[in-house]
């Protein structure tokens, strides 16, 4: 999970399909969560196995976009989902 | 894929009629004035969109707090080149277009020093011009009609 900011003349529907390419990348989701004149605020979810991260990070950077940070990443033979109530606590 | 604006192609045109007006009486060789008002046409043309497209370019930048220079190596950069590109020749074909019609026509039909198909033209392509700001229509057919009779007056005597 990536928050990014792109240009807003770049289109997030070439930057899913171009993400979407990306070896190892299985899925793909690509959330507008801020807007101003020139810029977008986005949330990546990507999700595949052995996903070549300097490939997504290229491809973000090749269109002019700069990932913020990286929120999540999930590494292992299953799902490790996150209990929302653990970080509530803390 | 490019956008043309409207106003590219009757900018285009009028430019390069009132050019042609100027150094038409001039330039005694037809081909060489439709050269060089094509040439300065689309070079000024592609340079007045890149320099735009930096611009913004740099302003995004700024915006996204990344080091200057650092969209220069990106695909936007690219596609702003490209976009430049296409409007310069775009302009550039339109101005060659007019230059050649001005040219073809500017000594067909003429009353004292005025070549009146050129200036119709004109009149024509600034009532065109004022339809993309809403401006009234009468004012600026007047408008590039006058400038037209003083253009070829300023041929005449350069």
């Amino acid at each position: 999970m990536l928050d990014v900011d792109i240009p807003s003349s770049v289109s997030t529907v070439e930057l899913a399909d171009r993400l979407g390419r990306v070896s190892g990348v299985k899925a793909v989701n690509v959330t507008v969560t801020d807007t101003d004149v020139e810029v977008l605020g986005l949330v990546i979810v990507i999700e595949g196995d052995n996903i070549n991260y300097d490939d997504v990070k290229r491809v973000i950077e090749d269109l002019g976009g700069a990932i913020r940070s990286i929120d999540q990443v999930i590494v292992g033979e299953y799902i490790l989902e996150l209990n929302p109530q653990l970080l509530k606590e803390r | 894929m490019v956008s043309i604006d409207g106003r590219y192609l009757v900018l285009g045109f009028l430019d390069s009629v009132l050019t042609t007006l100027v150094l038409g009486e001039t330039t005694r060789s037809t081909v060489k004035l439709v050269i060089i008002v094509t040439t300065i046409n689309l070079v000024t043309a592609f340079m007045a969109e890149y320099i735009e497209e930096r611009s913004s370019l740099s302003h995004i930048e700024r915006t996204l707090l990344m080091r200057r220079g650092s969209l220069l190596r990106t695909s936007l950069h690219r596609r702003a080149i490209y976009d430049a590109l296409i409007k310069g020749l775009v302009f550039g074909a339109v101005s060659l277009l007019g230059a050649s019609v001005t040219n073809y026509t500017m000594y067909l039909v003429r009353v004292f020093w005025i070549p009146v198909i050129p200036v119709i033209i004109l009149g024509v392509f600034g009532t065109l011009m004022s339809r993309y700001f809403r401006g009234n229509a009468v004012l600026w057919l007047t408008l590039y009609v006058i400038l037209g009779i003083v253009m070829s007056f300023i041929g005449t005597i350069v």
